[in-house]
C-alpha cells in the first residue's frame, strides 16, 4: 500500500438482504489521480460510492478516507472531498442561491465567487428553482458546488448520465480544466468510456461482484494495445461469457 | 451552529409559504363558522394547524431519505445529529409561525376584539404538534425507505408467509390493545395509563427514526431493519408489559388489601363480600371484590366486573356476578362457544355459566340501545335454576334448564323504576314498580309468574316522591319511603300483601324516614332534622310502640347487628362512631369510635335479606384504618379477622 493513498478501500463486500452486490473489493487511490471506476449497470459502482462516503456502512471490510475510517469519520473525511451525483438530488422547489448557501454553510472554506462565474457560464440564474433547471444544467450545477469547497478529493458518480453530447463535452471540459488547476485526487463512476480515457490515470472494473481489473489506463492500453472501450468489453463480455 | 441554522432554512424555505398560507386561511375559520351558527373555537384551529405542521415538517424529513435523495444531506460534512436537530428547530419555528398567521387572521376577521386574546396555547397544543411531527417522520421515513422497489414475482410460499405475518400482527395488536382497554377500564381509569402507552409508542417512533438517520444515513435497506427493531422492540416491551399489568393489577389477592371501603354479608351471614382498596391500580376508582370465609377467614378474589355482583339466593345458597373477562374480546369468545361471562355458583360447585337474553348483553347490542341495555343484576333462586335478570329497561326470567321466558310487561314499561326481584316459596317473583308524573309516584307491587310473564297487581300506593321500596326478608311486606315535595316532609308507608287494608302511613311530615324490618318482624325508622332525630319502633302491623330520640348526627339504621339491637352511624364533630341502640328499650347501648357497619337492605332498592342477627355476617364492623372486624358480643372488642389466602 502506498503511504500516500488519499483513499484505501479495503475487502469491503456490500450484501442488500440475501444479494451479494460486492464481494471483497478493494484498491487505492493516490493523491492527485483520476481513479475510473466502470462496470456494467448494476455492477455495483454506486454502492462503492456511497461506502467512500460514509452513506453506506459496508457488510465487511472498511473504507478509509484520508487515513480516517470514513463510516466512522464521515463529517472530518467529508470536510476535504465533494460529492457530484449520478441526478441532483436537491429538493426541486428550492431556489438556486439557497442550495448555494446551504452549501456554503457546511463547509469552512467556501469559494462563493468560483460558484458563482460557473453558474454565470453555465446560464444558471440565481432564484431559479432547481426542478425548473435542465439535466445538463443541473449536472453544472451539482459541479460548481462540489468545486466550491477546493476539495481534495472529488467523487462522481456517473455525473453524465442523460446528458447530451454537447452537455457531456462541456461537463468533462470544464471538469478537466478544475483538474489542471488543482490536482485534485478524483474517482468517478461512468459509462462514458470515450469522455473519461483522456482523464483517467487508473481504472478498475467490477465484474461479477469483484473487480476484475485494475490498472493504470496507459499501461493496459500500451500492454493491451486496445482501446479502454475495447478492454471494458472484453473483460466484461468475457466474464459474463464465462458465467 | 452555522449549518444548524442552515438546515432550518432550507427546511423553512421549502415548507414555509404552503403551511403559512394555510395558516391564514385556517384563522378565518372561526369568524367563517360563527356566521354559519357553527362556532368554532381559534384554540381547535390551531390544534389542527399544529397537527398539519407536525405532519408536513416530519413528513418531508422523513421523505428526504427516498431513493436518490438522501446524499443531498448527509453526503457533506454534515453531523447526523445536526441535521436532525435542525429539522426539529425549523418544525418548532414553523409552529411558532403558523400561530402568528392563524392568530393575526382571526384578530383581522372576528368581530368580537373585547374577547380576543392571544394566551390560547396549552399543552395540548405541545402534544398534538410533537406527536404529528414524530408520527410524520416516523411514516415518511418508513415509506421512504421501505417502499419495495423492483422485484420478481413472488412465490405462493413467500405470499403466504405475508398473509400469515399481517395475521399474526394483527391478532397480537388487537390482543394487546384489548387488553389494555380492559385494564384501563377496570383498575387504571385515568388519563396517566394511556399517555404511557401510547406515549411509549410515539417516542419508540422518534427513538426508531432517529436511530435509522444516525445509524443508517443513507442505506434505506439499514434504516428500515433500526426502524423496524427498534418499533418491533417497543411493541414487545409494551406488549408483554401489557400483558403482566394485565395479570398482576387484575389479580390482588387478600395481602395486597390496603382498605376495605365496602362490605355486604351474604343472607346466611356466613361470607362477607368485601370491596376494598389494594396496593395496585387506581387507588380512588379500583375496588376489586373479595369474599370472605367468616369462619376461618379465607378470603378469594371474585373476579367481577364493577358493580356487577355479587348477587345472592333469598338463602345465600345460590351466588350470582359478570365475570371479569376481558371486555372487548367477549363478542368473540360468545362466537367461539365461550358463552356469556355471566356465572352462577351453587354451594361449594364449580362456577357455571349462564346466559342472558340478547337484547340485555350490553356494551355491544347495535343501534341506540348500546349502553342501557346492560345488565343490572341477576337474582338467583334458591335452587340455583331460575334468575330473574334486570337491564335498567326491562326485566326478563332464564332458566338453566328451560332457557329464556317472555318478556314480563311490568307497569310503566321501561321508564318505571325498579327494585330488587324477590322470589317466593310459592314460584312466583315479587317486584315494585315506580312510575313518576307530574312530582307523584305510583308504586306498584306485582307478582309475575316467570314461565308466562303474566302479571298480578297485589298492592298500589299513589305517593309524593318515592325514594325507595324494600321488601321484608319473605317479601309479605314493603316499606315504602318518600322525600315529600319539600326534603323536611317525608313519609314512610307499610304495605302488607295480600291484607285487605290500603297503606298505611307509619311516619309523617317528616325529613328523610329510613328503616329496615328487624329480624322479629318490628320496623325500625329514623327520620328528622340533624338536631332532633329519632328513632322510632314499630310493631309488625305498623302501629308505633317506641320514639326514641337519638343525638345529634346521628345517621339511619345500617342493620340490626344483634337480635333488636341496630347499628347506627354517627357523625358529628370528629370520627365517624357507630352507636348501637337497643329497639326494645331504647337505650344506647354502645359506641364504637371509627367504626363502620356493614350496609344491610336500608337504601333503596336492595333486597330484603339480611343476615340473621348476631351471625358473624351481621357483626362485621370496619375499623378507622379499613381492616374487617367482628364485635363478638355486646360487651366485647371488635376483633379483627385475618383474611387468608385460600390454600
Amino acid at each position: 500500500m502506498s503511504d500516500d493513498a488519499v483513499v484505501r478501500v479495503e475487502e469491503i463486500s456490500v450484501r442488500y438482504r440475501k444479494k451479494l452486490v460486492i464481494d471483497k473489493v478493494s484498491f487505492e487511490v493516490a493523491r492527485g489521480s483520476v481513479f475510473a471506476l466502470l462496470g456494467r449497470n448494476g455492477a455495483g459502482k454506486s454502492s462503492i460510492i456511497r461506502c467512500l462516503l460514509g452513506l453506506q456502512k459496508p457488510t465487511t471490510g472498511r473504507v478509509r478516507v484520508f487515513g480516517d475510517d470514513v463510516w466512522a469519520h464521515r463529517t472530518r473525511a467529508l470536510e476535504k472531498a465533494a460529492y457530484v451525483p449520478e441526478t441532483f438530488d436537491a429538493p426541486g422547489q428550492l431556489r438556486v442561491r439557497d442550495v448555494a448557501a446551504y452549501h456554503a454553510a457546511m463547509y469552512s472554506a467556501w469559494d462563493a465567487t468560483s460558484v458563482s462565474a460557473r453558474l454565470a457560464r453555465a446560464g444558471i440564474s440565481d432564484v431559479a428553482t432547481v426542478s425548473s433547471l435542465s439535466k445538463g444544467q443541473k449536472a453544472l450545477f451539482s459541479l460548481a458546488l462540489a468545486l466550491g469547497s477546493h476539495p481534495q478529493l472529488l467523487i462522481l458518480d456517473d455525473p453524465t448520465l442523460g446528458l447530451d453530447v454537447v452537455a457531456r463535452n462541456d461537463f468533462f471540459s470544464d471538469f478537466i480544466g478544475e483538474l489542471a488547476d488543482r490536482g485534485t485526487t478524483v474517482i468517478l463512476t461512468t459509462h462514458d468510456l470515450a469522455g473519461v480515457e483522456g482523464i483517467a490515470d487508473r481504472v478498475g472494473i467490477l465484474q461479477g461482484h469483484l473487480l476484475a481489473l485494475e490498472a493504470d489506463v496507459e499501461v493496459l492500453k500500451e500492454q493491451r494495445g486496445q482501446s479502454l472501450e475495447q478492454i471494458f468489453t472484453e473483460v466484461t463480455g468475457s466474464a459474463r461469457k464465462a458465467s | 451552529m452555522k449549518q444548524l441554522i442552515a438546515v432550518t432554512r432550507l427546511d423553512l424555505r421549502r415548507l414555509s409559504f404552503p403551511l403559512l398560507a394555510c395558516a391564514l386561511v385556517a384563522g378565518l375559520t372561526p369568524a367563517f363558522a360563527s356566521g354559519l351558527g357553527s362556532p368554532v373555537r381559534v384554540d381547535a384551529v390551531l390544534a389542527v394547524a399544529f397537527i398539519v405542521v407536525g405532519v408536513a415538517a416530519g413528513g418531508t424529513f422523513g421523505y428526504d431519505f427516498a431513493e436518490g435523495r438522501g446524499s443531498f444531506f448527509l453526503a457533506r460534512p454534515l453531523p447526523a445529529f445536526t441535521l436532525v436537530a435542525g429539522r426539529i428547530l425549523s418544525g418548532l419555528l414553523l409552529a411558532a409561525g403558523t400561530f402568528v398567521s392563524v392568530m393575526a387572521a382571526h384578530w383581522v376577521s372576528t368581530s368580537d376584539a373585547a374577547t380576543f386574546h392571544f394566551l390560547v396555547l396549552s399543552r395540548t397544543h405541545a402534544y398534538a404538534l410533537a406527536i404529528a411531527w414524530t408520527m410524520g417522520l416516523y411514516l415518511g421515513l418508513a415509506a421512504a425507505t421501505q417502499a419495495r422497489s423492483e422485484e420478481g414475482p413472488r412465490s405462493i410460499a413467500a405470499v403466504a408467509a405475508v398473509v400469515i405475518r399481517v395475521t399474526v400482527i394483527l391478532a397480537v395488536t388487537m390482543l394487546v390493545f384489548g387488553l389494555f382497554a380492559d385494564l384501563v377500564l377496570r383498575a387504571y381509569l385515568a388519563q396517566g395509563p394511556a399517555r404511557l402507552f401510547f406515549g411509549s409508542f410515539v417516542w419508540g417512533a422518534f427513538a426508531a427514526s432517529v436511530a435509522g438517520i444516525m445509524a443508517g444515513r443513507t442505506d434505506r435497506l439499514r434504516i428500515a431493519r433500526i426502524q423496524n427493531t427498534v418499533m418491533a422492540g417497543v411493541a414487545v416491551v409494551t406488549s408483554v408489559s401489557v400483558c403482566g399489568v394485565w395479570l398482576w393489577a387484575l389479580s390482588p389477592g387478600p395481602e395486597n388489601i390496603l382498605a376495605i371501603k365496602d362490605v355486604e354479608s351474604s343472607p346466611d351471614g356466613r361470607f362477607a363480600y368485601i370491596h376494598a382498596s389494594v396496593d395496585r391500580g387506581d387507588p380512588t376508582t379500583y375496588r376489586p371484590t373479595f369474599i370472605v370465609d367468616l369462619a376461618s377467614g379465607a378470603t378469594r378474589l371474585l373476579k367481577t366486573d364493577p358493580f356487577q355482583g355479587p348477587w345472592t339466593s333469598a338463602d345465600g345458597k345460590v351466588m350470582t356476578w359478570a365475570e371479569g373477562t376481558p371486555v372487548f374480546f367477549r363478542p368473540l369468545i360468545r362466537k367461539v362457544g365461550g358463552g356469556s361471562h355471566y356465572r352462577m355458583q351453587a354451594g361449594e360447585g364449580l362456577p357455571l355459566t349462564i346466559e342472558v337474553p340478547l337484547s340485555m348483553r350490553g356494551l355491544f347490542v347495535p343501534g341506540p340501545r348500546f349502553l342501557i341495555d346492560s345488565v343490572s343484576s341477576i337474582t338467583p333462586s334458591t335452587d340455583g335454576d331460575l334468575f330473574a335478570i334486570q337491564s335498567p329497561r326491562e326485566l326478563r326470567f332464564m332458566s338453566r334448564t328451560r332457557g329464556e321466558f317472555p318478556e314480563v310487561k311490568l307497569p310503566g314499561g321501561a321508564s318505571a323504576r325498579r327494585g330488587a326481584i324477590q322470589f317466593l316459596p310459592n314460584g312466583l317473583a315479587r317486584a315494585a314498580t315506580v312510575v313518576e308524573s307530574g312530582g307523584q309516584s305510583q308504586v306498584t307491587v306485582v307478582d309475575i309468574e316467570p314461565r308466562t310473564g303474566a302479571v298480578t297487581e297485589v298492592a298500589t300506593l299513589s305517593a309524593t316522591r318515592v325514594a325507595g321500596v324494600r321488601f321484608d326478608k319473605d317479601a309479605s311486606r314493603a316499606l315504602i319511603s318518600t322525600t315529600g315535595a319539600e326534603a323536611s316532609r317525608g313519609s314512610a308507608f307499610l304495605i302488607q300483601m295480600g291484607a285487605a287494608s290500603a297503606p298505611r302511613e307509619i311516619v309523617a311530615e317528616s325529613r328523610l324516614p329510613m328503616g329496615l324490618f328487624l329480624d322479629d318482624g318490628r320496623i325500625a325508622i329514623a327520620s328528622g332534622d340533624r338536631a332532633t332525630r329519632t328513632l322510632q319502633v314499630f310493631s309488625r302491623e305498623g302501629d308505633l310502640l317506641r320514639s326514641i330520640p337519638l343525638r345529634e348526627g346521628v345517621g339511619f339504621p345500617s342493620i340490626e347487628m344483634f337480635p333488636g339491637v341496630v347499628a347506627m352511624p354517627r357523625s358529628y364533630n370528629g370520627p365517624e362512631e357507630l352507636e348501637l341502640i337497643d329497639c326494645g328499650t331504647g337505650a344506647a347501648l354502645r359506641s364504637l369510635k371509627g367504626f363502620r357497619a356493614i350496609v344491610g337492605p336500608v337504601l333503596g332498592w336492595r333486597a330484603g335479606y339480611a343476615p340473621p342477627p348476631g351471625s358473624p355476617g351481621a357483626r362485621l364492623v370496619i375499623s378507622p384504618d379499613g381492616s374487617l372486624n367482628d364485635l363478638p358480643s355486646l360487651q366485647g372488642e371488635p376483633r379483627r379477622i385475618h383474611l387468608q389466602p385460600l390454600p
